[in-house]
């Protein structure tokens, strides 16, 4: 199967989550949904369809489903199962339709899913390789053995080196007959240009709070309440993903430690940054470690966005809003905000990179932000 | 489901089975080979999606049923298993695992769900012939060695197989070129064939087909259209996907005023090509050919490799030419001349050289030449 049977490593899946390929229904993508029936209604399917938006939004979900969609009829009655769907507003199909199976096992012989692979010491790469997309040459060399379309998701055209891109270029510039490429891009302007602009926008739109409690609930969760649905959407920019990962991994209750943490700020309290160290370090696991930092980029970016629009954001913890109003008062005070999460970021990437010791980074990292903080400070009272 | 299987009779078909199974697989279900149990037979299917190969054997069956197996797996536990024995299969609905007991050994297998393994695909063929075993392999042994193997070009890698009209009538033909070389291999075509479509059987479906086609004394039916091919015997059917793409218009390349003819001994220039050979850079393979009347000088001079240089008695009475070749080319060709003779068509040092065998025309093969 497409999701690891064997414990391998699936580059493309939110851990614990369900698989794009196993997700039964998209959950508030109807505009993009639209716009791709209406481009095969209209007789104008394009070859190379770019699907945008942030991480975790629904676009392999939607990719999927767009793969399911085009294996399932043949090319001639396309249009017509377009209609249908067209009226009926969704590309959704039975997760138990043979094509629907064959794709999940990997056993279709008209679809392909390039992603990144392994190398050939075993690790998961970190990109997608020029080889990797040079098996699409295998997969189109042969005809369709029964007319249908032939379907490629790159998940995620992101990961693509150079080389691997401009192998890619090749097949957009001069399609083969019937195929349809789906890229999936978090940052598409990470993309060469010259990609960019042979492929159609598909662009996906964050999720609203009740779209997300729906998203959630199918991906196995607990069904949630609004006020945390409302919590999740505003950590989370509206991504099921992300807020997957914040709920199942204790992410909320991170993000609460943080904001205690913060709210003593400009002092440095010692207790409380140990106890939050303790809650990383304590699972041993590198990915509570990651999260940590995620979330921390997010309390940091939502201080900077106090400061710098000024007014209430819809509070996501309790005594947040009057954290943030006092320690992010200003514009001047939200650019010291942003530039911490920048060095933060960086300082992050180098720590998880090296292996450095967890608490010692976590510690530090805390350590700078109470220095940013009375740096704000001093600025406020000058 | 629960039958017994005779373990030679099935050890024969996982071998043939697992050979379609890419060893280095990401996706399991495609390691996996389908395992039907019919009435009074099973049928072992196994697929890469482009290449499916089918099987049925017999066997005592118990209780019908249909699963997938990991094919290398079984495959090696079949090939230990002591000789003359009877393998029992017994699948249990409960765990989804397949029981496996011959003589005192046992075994319990992963299985996954048929209905995840790929679809056979019903095909509407165009054409549909007989032909015996020995022709066929005849075709697809004697052109594959000049299939392409350049991604690039992916319309050369295999071989093009049509009906082409000649002089005698309506022939059944297969060609391989790589650009370098080419080979073509023609037989009269079964009066069922005229109609098929121009197809490129892709190089592991050719591989198979040889195989396939070894037994001297079966019918292989044949159907055709345009997106597949199939290739059975009484147990054994093959399909394969064909390739994409438009063959290139080889006739041009089959040089027709070729006046300069010389005839050797097939085996003795093969085994000469490949003693001098032996010198030649690994880059280049160049080898040098003098010929003049009935001798011809073969010599390799490698700089940094070494010299080499075979004399050979040869029938030729034109002038005398020096012409060069790429070694490893002209051992394919000359290797798979049956007949006794070699009969090598000369035009210039630099105009493509035509070998066929003997004075038969049923095979010809074209090698670019090289400056040497």
């Amino acid at each position: 199967m497409l999701i690891s049977s064997d414990g391998s490593p699936s580059p493309d899946c939110v851990p614990g989550a369900p698989h794009p390929c196993a997700t039964r229904s998209l959950v508030g993508q109807r505009g993009a949904e639209a716009t791709f029936l209406k481009s095969i209604v209209n007789g104008r399917l394009h070859h190379g369809w770019l699907m945008t938006g942030p991480k975790g939004i629904g676009k392999a979900t939607l990719a999927y489903q767009i793969s399911g969609f085009l294996l399932g009829s043949s090319i001639e009655g396309i249009a017509d199962a377009a209609a249908t769907a067209f009226e009926s507003r969704t590309l959704a199909s039975d997760p138990e339709h043979p094509v629907a199976r064959r794709i999940m096992a990997g056993s279709e012989a008209n679809f392909k899913l390039v992603t990144r692979t392994l190398t050939a010491t075993g690790r998961l790469s970190d990109v997608i390789r020029a080889d990797d997309v040079r098996s699409l040459h295998t997969f189109f060399g042969l005809k369709s053995q029964d007319r249908r379309y032939r379907v490629v998701i790159i998940d995620a055209a992101d990961d693509m080196n150079v080389q691997a891109a401009n192998a890619l270029l090749k097949v957009l510039e001069e399609p083969p007959s019937n195929a349809v490429i789906l890229l999936i891009a978090h940052q598409p302007f990470r993309l060469l240009p010259t990609i960019r602009s042979r492929c159609r926008l598909l662009r996906l739109l964050p999720l609203e709070p009740s779209d997300m409690a729906r998203a959630l609930v199918q991906t196995g969760v607990d069904p949630i309440e609004d006020t945390t649905a409302q919590i999740l959407v505003e950590l989370s920019s509206g991504s099921v993903g992300t807020a997957f990962r914040m709920l199942n991994a204790g992410g909320v209750e991170l993000y609460k430690k943080i904001i205690e943490l913060i709210a003593s700020f400009p002092q440095f309290n010692r207790q409380l940054a140990l106890d939050l160290v303790n809650t990383v370090t304590e699972k041993k696991s590198g990915d509570q470690l990651v999260l940590f930092f995620d979330v921390l980029d997010i309390a940091l970016s939502r201080l900077a966005r106090r400061g710098a629009l000024g007014g209430a954001l819809p509070s996501a913890a309790s005594q947040e809003p009057d954290t943030l109003a006092r320690l992010s008062p200003d514009p001047q005070a939200a650019r010291h905000w942003a530039d911490a999460a920048a060095q933060v970021n960086a300082l992050s990437r180098t720590g998880l990179e090296v292996n450095i010791d967890p608490s010692a980074l976590i510690l530090d990292t805390i350590f700078r932000l109470a220095q940013t903080s009375k740096k704000i400070e001093a600025l406020r009272l000058k | 489901m629960k039958l017994s299987i005779e373990r030679g009779i099935l050890l024969r078909a996982l071998s043939s089975a697992q050979a379609i199974v890419e060893s280095r697989n990401v996706i399991p279900i495609l390691s996996n080979l389908l395992f039907t149990a019919n009435d009074d037979s099973v049928t072992i299917r196994t697929t890469d999606l482009q290449l499916d190969f089918t099987e049925v054997i017999p066997a005592e069956v118990k209780q019908k049923g249909s699963t997938t197996m990991p094919a290398t797996m079984l495959s090696d536990i079949v090939r230990k298993l002591p000789d003359g024995g009877v393998v029992s299969f017994n699948a249990d609905p409960k765990d989804g695992r397949m029981a496996i007991h011959c003589g005192r050994s046992d075994f319990s297998l992963p299985t996954f769900p048929d209905a995840d393994f790929p679809d056979a695909q019903k095909v509407e063929y165009s054409a549909n012939f007989s032909i015996s075993a020995p022709i066929l392999n005849r075709l697809f042994v004697k052109s594959r060695f000049a299939m392409s193997t350049e991604e690039t070009r992916y319309y050369l890698n295999g071989v093009c197989m049509h009906i082409a009209e000649t002089e005698t009538g309506h022939v059944l033909r297969c060609i391989a070129t790589d650009g370098h070389r080419l080979a073509l291999v023609e037989t009269e075509a079964p009066a069922d064939a005229i109609d098929m479509p121009k197809v490129i059987i892709p190089r592991k479906a050719v591989h198979e087909i040889v195989r396939l086609s070894e037994d001297d004394d079966t019918t292989v039916a044949v159907s055709i259209s345009d997106t597949v091919v199939r290739f059975a015997t009484s147990s054994i059917t093959l399909t394969s996907r064909t390739v994409e793409g438009v063959f290139p218009d080889y006739t041009k390349v089959i040089p027709d005023n070729n006046t300069r003819k010389l005839e050797v001994d097939a085996k003795d220039f093969a085994r000469a090509i490949d003693r001098v050979s032996t010198v030649s850079s690994e880059k280049t393979r160049a080898v040098k050919l003098q010929i003049d009347q009935d001798q011809m000088v073969m010599s390799v001079n490698a700089p940094e490799s070494g010299i080499g240089e075979e004399a050979l008695a040869v029938a030729y009475s034109d002038e005398p030419m020096t012409i060069g070749f790429n070694a490893r080319f002209l051992f394919d060709i000359a290797s798979q001349v049956d007949k006794a003779n070699a009969t090598v068509m000369l035009n210039t040092p630099d105009d493509p050289t035509l070998i066929h065998e003997g004075d038969d025309q049923s095979a010809i093969y074209v090698v670019m030449p090289m400056r040497v």
